[in-house]
């Protein structure tokens, strides 16, 4: 049975601590609600949450989406965003857990990355350095979404094939942006036969994609 | 949120308040639903310290001691109220429709006095609400609980765990908290079957069948539309084509799988397929003909490289060209409706064959994934295909792409055969067959896994005898196969 793996980057920086990440949660579930309304995707989809302030944590490895279960997000007082490193790590885990196909073993679909963010990465350089090893790891899409007044769109233009921005950070708002994730993994996981085609479903009003 | 009653709270009047006295009239129903995993809330009112003169007069709690020893007992701390305690415990996902099985061990997330010792605390699970209207059952014991049963009630249920918290020094308290239970639906009964937009061009029936007798062997084909294109209200894109030559005794059967993210696949896959007949037809009695005839003969069973040669400049010749013919089908279609031709992408399967003295001869040209291989039920199998297939799934070429017409090579590295007098059947299918029934390229060339499959296929009367042959196979195409639900396509020729 083929796999389809979608990798959740997170920043729990301490900008999002309180009503922010709060918001982020119920999102989340909202996502996790309606991908399990979809047959294909509560058959194929594996899910990986990993969350990044200063350091790194792999919440939660790739696994099924009907075993998934939403663990508690925490964040720090303050600190840096350590994008870059968390984009390094990420690679680590699509490469021992991501299956490439061989005569004797059925690959996984193209994974598709997602990363949420509400400022700027602070390893800069690493940040830099890594975004090539991202891209060529095979994802079908890479989806960044800035969230919030102070996100940088600019900066994230070279890591992903689509930024969206999010005016607002309140619960609804990342209800609907979650929800849209979710229709565009639907999309992916019912992509048979080729490569997924990168068209993604239409964004709601509440989010903006970057040209 | 219903309302229920702890004993101990106000309302429950008359009886003496068992626990710390913490519930100073907090509802039941206040269930923190915003409440931060990892942070004890405790809403209101902070948790009050109740002076132990207090707990005295109300004789509070289990304990047998008597309220003076007691008194010089007890430390000179807060007392914990309800609302400090929180369970940890989690429970796995319930998959709706299937039997569930769970058994955890409830405890304390954090002792809430410091100081005090954790380990002689003890809690017992007193009761689980929200359970019940679930259909699945509980038994408890002690601070073991067990959830077993089934049921189809998909969604988020918060369920409620009274429990009390007993200590040798302290009189027990009774707290509650809530844990989500989260039932997934049962994934086959979301499936739907909904009808394409009439509107769209190229309309293709959900299904396809056909069986042609010939003097040499029964064809029985079939085509269905997959549960994912179903959900979706899109077409079947797979398509076939059998057929059989009277004059040279030649059979073949093609088989082709649109591209998902191809808008008009549909089209191409049945442009593609039906463009052999022709052609096919003028290849039999020439390059296939007389000399051809002469070459198999020679060939025999074991082989020498000169016929082989032969054979393999013939077959490129013919099954090379008319799978070009193919293409150029449609690469004529894209132009007559002014459309890309990359939106006809569709893969290409194309096996024939003619049974001779020595032998069944059998030859294909394949583009794409799924496959063709030749079965017998005493020799095991000769695969005919090597699939196209890149690093993940759904990876695989196209007869429209340019980069397999490239070189000669390439176009040679498609075409395979074989001569055996020991066949069972010649065997197509698209990878909506091959993926459920061998998964891997691996696994289509062991004769174990294809034993298997014939003996799967065995509830279909593919004998020349069986009219139903035909709607028995498309029955069987419907098999269920978790995660596999593309379009599905297998064409069988058996040798009569």
């Amino acid at each position: 049975m083929r796999r389809l793996p979608i990798y959740l980057l997170m920043d729990t920086s301490g900008s999002m601590r309180g009503e922010p990440i709060e918001a982020v949660k119920v999102g989340l579930q909202a996502m996790l609600t309606s991908l399990r309304q979809d047959p294909q995707a509560l058959e194929t989809v594996h899910l990986s949450l990993i969350t990044f302030d200063k350091d790194i944590k792999v919440l939660v490895p790739l696994s099924p989406l009907e075993l998934f279960k939403l663990p508690v997000l925490e964040t720090p007082d303050s600190g840096p965003t350590h994008l870059g490193a968390a984009l390094e790590e990420l690679c680590h885990r699509v490469d021992s857990e991501v299956l490439r196909s061989t005569p004797d073993v059925k690959g996984d679909w193209m994974p598709m990355l997602f990363v949420l963010t509400d400022g700027s990465p602070s390893d800069k350089m690493a940040y830099r350095e890594v975004i090539p090893k991202v891209r060529s790891r095979g994802f079908s899409t890479i989806i960044a979404c800035a969230a919030g007044s102070k996100a940088k769109t600019d900066e994230l233009q070279p890591l992903a094939d689509t930024v969206v921005t999010l005016d607002t950070m309140d619960a609804g708002t990342f209800a609907t942006y979650f929800k849209w994730v979710s229709a565009t993994i639907g999309s992916g996981s019912n992509s048979v036969g080729s490569a997924f085609s990168a068209t993604l479903p239409a964004p709601p009003p509440e989010v903006h994609v970057v040209v | 949120m219903t309302h229920k009653l702890i004993p101990g709270t106000p309302e429950d009047a008359g009886e003496p308040l068992k626990g710390g006295g913490g519930e100073t009239g907090r509802q039941a129903s206040e269930v923190d639903a915003d409440r931060i995993d990892g942070q004890a809330i405790i809403d209101g009112a902070t948790a009050p310290t109740i002076p132990i003169r207090e707990r005295d007069n109300n004789q509070v709690g289990h304990s047998a001691k008597n309220p003076a020893a007691e008194q010089s007992l007890r430390p000179a701390v807060p007392v914990p109220t309800a609302g400090s305690y929180r369970l940890s415990l989690s429970l796995p996902n319930v998959a709706g429709g299937k039997p569930y099985e769970a058994s955890i061990r409830a405890c304390l997330k954090s002792p809430p006095i410091a100081g005090l010792e954790a380990s002689r605390y003890r809690l017992t699970i007193l009761s689980i609400d929200g359970l019940a209207e679930t259909g699945l059952h509980h038994d408890i014991d002690g601070d073991f609980i067990r959830i077993h049963g089934t049921t189809t009630l998909a969604g988020d249920h918060r369920l409620r765990f009274f429990f009390r918290v007993g200590h040798p020094d302290l009189p027990s308290i009774d707290g509650h908290d809530d844990l989500t239970l989260t039932v997934n639906p049962d994934p086959r009964s979301l499936w739907k079957e909904i009808e394409p937009d009439p509107k769209l061009p190229f309309h293709k029936p959900h299904t396809a069948s056909q069986r042609l007798l010939t003097p040499d062997a029964s064809l029985v084909a079939a085509s269905r539309r997959g549960r994912s294109h179903a959900h979706e209200g899109s077409f079947r894109d797979d398509d076939f084509a059998l057929g059989y030559d009277k004059l040279s005794g030649w059979h073949y059967m093609v088989v082709a799988d649109g591209a998902g993210s191809a808008k008009l696949s549909r089209r191409g896959s049945k442009v593609a397929s039906e463009a052999v007949r022709e052609p096919l037809l003028a290849h039999f009695s020439s390059s296939l003909g007389a000399d051809f005839t002469a070459a198999v003969l020679r060939h025999g069973l074991d082989g020498d490289m000169a016929s082989g040669q032969i054979i393999r400049t013939a077959l490129y010749n013919s099954l090379g060209a008319v799978a070009l013919v193919a293409r150029k089908a449609v690469e004529g279609e894209a132009a007559a409706n002014a459309t890309k031709l990359r939106d006809y992408s569709t893969t290409f399967l194309l096996s024939v064959c003619r049974r001779f003295d020595v032998g069944w001869f059998a030859a294909a040209f394949t583009i794409g994934d799924g496959g063709v291989a030749i079965y017998s039920k005493n020799r095991g199998v000769t695969p005919l295909s090597r699939a196209d297939s890149g690093e993940f799934a759904g990876q695989t070429r196209f007869l429209t792409m340019a980069e397999v017409w490239q070189d000669s090579n390439g176009i040679n590295d498609r075409i395979d055969f074989t001569v055996t007098p020991d066949i069972t059947a010649l065997v197509a299918m698209t990878d909506g067959v091959s993926d459920p029934k061998f998964e891997t390229d691996a696994k289509f060339a062991e004769a174990n896994c294809w034993h298997a499959f014939w003996k799967e296929l065995g509830t279909v009367g593919l004998e020349p005898g069986n009219e139903k042959a035909a709607d028995e196979l498309l029955d069987w195409l419907g098999f269920w196969s978790v995660g596999n639900h593309d379009d599905r396509t297998l064409a069988v020729l058996l040798p009569t």
